[in-house]
């Protein structure tokens, strides 16, 4: 008896439990749907944000800028990281392999401000200046250990036997590795290259001084730069309810360009097939 | 020709490999660099244990205690309300609910990880610390307390992924014979289970805490940033990230005040990596486990 009681207690905790765990996402955009819809029009996605007291007014400027930043981010990262993973995917067996391993490990729990600092002192205090390069450059070093872990993954999955079937032609062994496996692997890869991409847009704390911010125009990559993140900050922290509806509108702007994004991925790489 | 090609792409493909160290070695570099400069002038016990975090006074004063109690409280609170949260999602998705709702809940506890810190710190500002601020009748809603729930959310993703893999590489074996004895699921999970994947358990709540350390926007935005020592968990108060965020824009380069930032990414470096130690302690230990029976 004691026991069936119990069963049934545990069973409704866990159950309750589950439930509020996932009611926080439903929370969360449901209030940043009701609260940002109202002052999303078609300026938002045109216009440059405007003064306070003046109507209008949008984040154009901040939404090409979040893609400039990851942009740059992908020269950094996915070269670094889709090399590193295929490079321990094939030869990471050994001791080297765990180190480096390990260091991926390392520097995906690095705080972001971190990288922040790190790129601030090595391009903005050497330029002089904030730049959406700094911004950028941050970002990559936050994509690598992402990109490399799947990727590394992915090229694991590949058959070994597609790949001693190259090398039985005489290809040399990076050909193999990247005509080959990495063609096959490419499918997973990108998943994880997107998903990375999605983490980054969100990023905050490493751009606010290095690719700082600008209420204008700038596509010059080494010249400070609107990222929607960051406009977003400042404006949810302002104490004008004018721009305090942008923040809400830019926040629902960005969570469903993430969530989409995710969402179509997660559909997408169900439907990889390997070997 | 076609030799030379071939080495210098194998050599690119290993530099790549090799790109994480190579930034994990140069971020450690040029933290200790610039944050070590501090110390010519302010002495390390005094940083560490100093009470005082006036930056711009006059002497300035850089004590970094109440910035690391500030983070120390923020992610207790955040590990209190989390890790039993988790635990007993994780059991509900690895073992109780049916495969469809599992897979809803799953998906809808990972995008919760897809959203931008920054939103989640807005809405805290929005929500959560008004409805703190008439619930226990305070001055402002912008506390410790709000950081530690906003902080327990964003851990949960984590959390409940690494302690449902291990769950659910508990081998099935266990589960039958502790249920061919006649024991209920509750005497199954409590008695064979969780202690089969206490250590995923273990290593899920320590990348938690990373997780929940390293987290920079919504504590700024939330949890007062007050640099004050932290009496209860209903106060204001400043975290070692939210510091350096906050401040990092106006620190002159080249000032105290700028290699005490730096500093501060060093005690949050080695942080960082000592979670990270401990947590691939626990990994390995799982991995050696399920894989022996």
């Amino acid at each position: 008896m004691i026991r069936e009681i119990k069963e049934r207690c545990f069973l409704a905790a866990v159950f309750f439990s589950a439930a509020l765990a996932v009611l926080p996402l439903i929370a969360v955009l449901g209030y940043v749907f009701v609260k940002g819809i109202g002052a999303l029009d078609l300026n938002f996605f045109t216009q440059l944000p405007a003064p306070v007291g003046d109507p209008g007014g949008g984040m154009a400027n901040a939404m090409v800028g979040t893609f400039i930043l990851v942009g740059i981010a992908c020269l950094v990262g996915l070269p670094v990281g889709i090399f590193g993973g295929i490079w321990l995917a094939q030869y990471g067996s050994g001791k080297r392999g765990f180190i480096i391993r390990y260091s991926a490990d390392v520097l995906s729990s690095l705080p972001s401000i971190v990288i922040g600092i790190f790129a601030y002192v090595l391009i903005v205090a050497t330029m002089k200046r904030f730049s959406a390069i700094a911004g950028g450059f941050a970002l990559g070093i936050i994509m690598i250990p992402v990109v490399t872990r799947t990727t590394e993954e992915m090229v694991k999955m590949v058959p070994r036997t597609l790949y001693e079937a190259g090398l039985a032609l005489g290809l040399p062994e990076w050909r193999v590795s990247l005509q080959i496996v990495f063609r096959t692997a490419w499918n997973g890869i990108f998943t994880g290259v997107i998903l990375a991409v999605a983490r980054i847009m969100g990023e905050t704390a490493p751009l606010i001084f290095t690719a700082f911010n600008t209420m204008y125009w700038n596509l010059r990559i080494d010249q400070p730069m609107a990222s929607m993140t960051v406009q977003i900050y400042n404006y949810a922290i302002s104490p004008f309810s004018q721009w305090q509806a942008k923040a809400w509108a830019g926040s629902l702007t960005l969570v469903f360009i993430i969530l989409m994004v995710t969402l179509v991925v997660r559909k997408y790489s169900k439907r990889v097939y390997y070997g | 020709m076609k030799r030379t090609t071939e080495w210098i792409i194998e050599k690119l493909i290993f530099i790549s490999g090799i790109g994480s160290i190579v930034f994990v070695a140069l971020i450690f570099f040029f933290l200790l660099k610039e944050g070590l400069s501090l110390f010519a002038s302010v002495n390390v016990f005094s940083f560490l244990f100093g009470v005082n975090w006036y930056p711009i006074s006059e002497p300035p004063q850089f004590g970094i205690l109440p910035l690391i109690l500030g983070s120390l409280l923020v992610t207790l609170g955040a590990v209190v309300i989390a890790v039993p949260l988790g635990i007993a999602s994780a059991l509900y998705v690895a073992e109780v609910a049916p495969k469809w709702l599992s897979e809803i809940l799953k998906s809808g506890i990972e995008l919760l990880a897809a959203i931008p810190s920054i939103v989640l710190g807005f809405i805290g500002i929005a929500t959560l610390a008004p409805f703190l601020k008439n619930v226990f009748n305070l001055p402002s809603g912008l506390t410790a307390l709000a950081g530690s729930i906003m902080l327990a959310f964003m851990a949960m993703p984590t959390i409940v992924s690494i302690i449902e893999d291990s769950i659910n590489s508990v081998p099935r074996s266990y589960r039958e014979g502790s249920l061919a004895l006649g024991a209920t699921r509750w005497q199954t999970i409590y008695r064979v289970i969780l202690p089969a994947a206490s250590s995923g358990i273990l290593a899920a709540i320590m990348l938690g805490i990373g997780r929940v350390i390293g987290e920079t926007m919504a504590v700024l935005m939330i949890t007062g940033n007050a640099a004050i020592l932290p009496t209860s968990i209903l106060q204001p108060v400043r975290t070692l990230t939210a510091t350096i965020a906050a401040e990092m824009g106006e620190a002159v380069s080249g000032s105290e005040h700028y290699f005490a930032l730096f500093a501060i990414g060093i005690v949050l470096f080695v942080i960082s990596f000592i979670i990270n130690l401990v947590a691939d302690f626990f990994m390995n230990r799982n991995k050696k486990r399920n894989k022996k029976k």
